[in-house]
């Protein structure tokens, strides 16, 4: 028909760049109406290379970040999630590494997913870990500095979490499970149960992840909320069930390690 | 000597989270260091303070990724924002990023998307380069990434493309030589024709890098040795240009340090041959 537009011309660069990339996402197809033969590569061939190299890279780089959930689903489980979620969230960042920001709550909203409710949590704490690896330096508290400070006092201080802390409640295992990952192993999906919570936190240039029972995490909790130290361990042992003497020597023990791993932003010392 | 006046930092390589170890213990003999700027546009963190050292003690330049200086969703001001915080706390000699689109409608893709050779195009990616160089304070350096689409609303070749946008936006270009090979495979042009259609005065920086042979066609996929062609290209490169700031570009698969650094080197026989050659033509 005279004066008919083109097919294999788009009607501007907005429209070749809207085509091309609903053809590489998978979207919709048509962008090889635009594309020319070339020696090796006939139209189709092109697009599909873009499209297998967008899919790649993203599906590596949700790898690197959730390889627990990636080992829980198996390559084709994981590689059907990740395109879902691509689907369903596509990356708007610059920065590639923000792929996953939005994956774990993607996760936990997957209906149908196998074992979902474990995958939430592992994604939670693994999102928690790259997260934190990147983020911005804040004030940590120098243990040292408790030297000397009177036990009467620093059971009425306060001790608020670092920027770098943070505790994700589970109700699965999943520190073991990611420990075998990490370790080379193929471990099974485990049983609900195992520890209340996972407190993630970066000493230095290191992330860790340590479990929390019940008595650890209403301390933490209570430390976070800005309840003095002696306030947080009657919640652990609120929290535990126990008496608060016989959870003392736990609480002590946690309150270090916490204190030494850089947990805390600060002490807030009583006038 | 490129027309802006930056410097010919010798040789370099890239800035790699699984090299940092070594890096930060064993202070290697490198020119410059090349980072991906949207890594090290984070909050703080590890990233940053390897950042921080690096650039205490190294020439960086900045090399980026999302710029997406060819589409046409509007530029990401607070993008740039950050990328402009990150030259100027970096000390970066130049920030680089690619002839290319990496998203639209508020997606990124996180790929090296091909723009159509069109008067429209042009058009609209010389105007966004004199944006950005204004937000940014300097010139903006442009590399040619490799591509894998033809379109058939291409009016303009490849290289007089490339050589266009630099002259109309006066801006520099990073000449990735690898990509160049990459091109004349896939697409068919004479690499040497190609190289020689960019203006020498503009060109700040060369790339090389490894690919993988596919059939017919080459995939740029920057994880491995550089081939013998690639060599010879740059060598045609240099005679056009003279010595410029080179960096071997390794991102995936990649093996420890010292066999990134050594495959580097191996541009110092090449530049130091085009130096020669550059002082006996003026003799």
């Amino acid at each position: 028909m005279p004066g008919a537009p083109d097919p294999g011309v788009p009607a501007s660069l907005a429209d070749l760049e809207r085509r091309l990339r609903a053809a590489v996402t998978g979207a919709e197809g048509g962008a090889e109406a635009f594309a020319a033969r070339l020696p090796a590569l006939a139209p189709a061939e092109q697009v599909a290379i873009y499209r297998a190299q967008w899919f790649s890279r993203l599906l590596g780089i949700l790898r690197t970040d959730f390889p627990g959930t990636a080992a829980a689903l198996g390559e084709e489980g994981f590689s059907a999630l990740v395109r879902a979620y691509l689907g369903a969230l596509p990356p708007t960042d610059p920065n590639i590494s923000r792929t996953g920001e939005r994956f774990a709550a993607f996760v936990a909203g997957r209906e149908g997913l196998p074992h979902r409710a474990f995958l939430a949590d592992l994604a939670r704490v693994e999102w928690a870990a790259t997260s934190i690896f990147d983020r911005e330096d804040g004030p940590v508290l120098d243990p040292s500095t408790l030297a000397g400070v009177p036990p009467e006092r620093i059971a009425g201080a306060r001790f608020p979490l670092a920027s770098t802390a943070e505790v994700h409640e589970v109700r699965h295992p999943v520190n073991p499970f990611l420990d075998a990952v990490r370790d080379g192993g193929t471990p099974e999906v485990p049983r609900p149960g195992g520890p209340a919570a996972v407190l993630v936190f970066r000493s230095g240039t290191v992330v860790h992840r340590m479990d929390l029972a019940p008595g650890a995490l209403a301390a933490i909790r209570a430390l976070d909320r800005g309840l003095t130290l002696g306030e947080a361990m009657e919640a652990a042992a609120a929290g535990a069930g126990v008496p608060l003497e016989d959870l003392a020597p736990d609480v002590t023990r946690w309150f270090g390690e916490w204190a030494a791993g850089g947990v805390f932003a600060r002490a807030e010392l009583p006038a | 000597m490129n027309r802006f006046g930056l410097p010919d930092l010798g040789i370099g390589v890239g800035l790699r989270t699984v090299h940092y170890e070594h890096i930060l213990s064993k202070w290697p003999p490198v020119d410059f260091f090349e980072i991906i700027s949207e890594n090290y546009m984070v909050q703080g963190g590890n990233p940053r303070r390897v950042l921080d050292a690096v650039a205490a003690r190294y020439p960086v330049v900045m090399h980026g990724v999302s710029l997406s200086i060819g589409s046409t969703d509007p530029l990401d001001r607070e993008y740039l924002r950050r990328l402009k915080a990150l030259a100027d706390r970096s000390g970066a000699r130049w920030v680089s990023d690619h002839l290319c689109w990496t998203g639209v409608a508020g997606e990124n893709l996180h790929d090296l998307m091909p723009l159509p050779r069109t008067e429209e195009a042009l058009r609209h990616v010389v105007g966004r380069v004199r944006e950005v160089q204004d937000v940014l304070g300097r010139p903006l350096v442009l590399e040619n990434p490799s591509t894998y689409t033809a379109f058939r609303c291409d009016s303009i070749p490849e290289a007089d493309f490339l050589a266009r946008v630099a002259e109309e936006a006066d801006c520099g270009i990073l000449l990735d030589v690898n990509n160049v090979f990459v091109g004349s495979v896939n697409h068919g042009w004479d690499p040497v024709a190609y190289i020689e259609t960019v203006p020498a005065d503009r060109v700040v920086q060369y790339h090389l890098a490894g690919h993988r042979r596919e059939g017919g066609h080459v995939i740029d996929t920057h994880d491995d040795h550089v081939v013998d062609e690639v060599w010879d290209l740059f060598r045609a490169a240099l005679a056009h240009t003279g010595p410029r700031a080179t960096l071997l570009e390794w991102d995936d698969h990649i093996p420890p340090f010292e066999v990134v650094h050594a495959e580097a080197l191996k541009a110092r026989g090449f530049r130091e041959r085009a130096g020669e050659t550059a002082v006996a033509g003026r003799a």
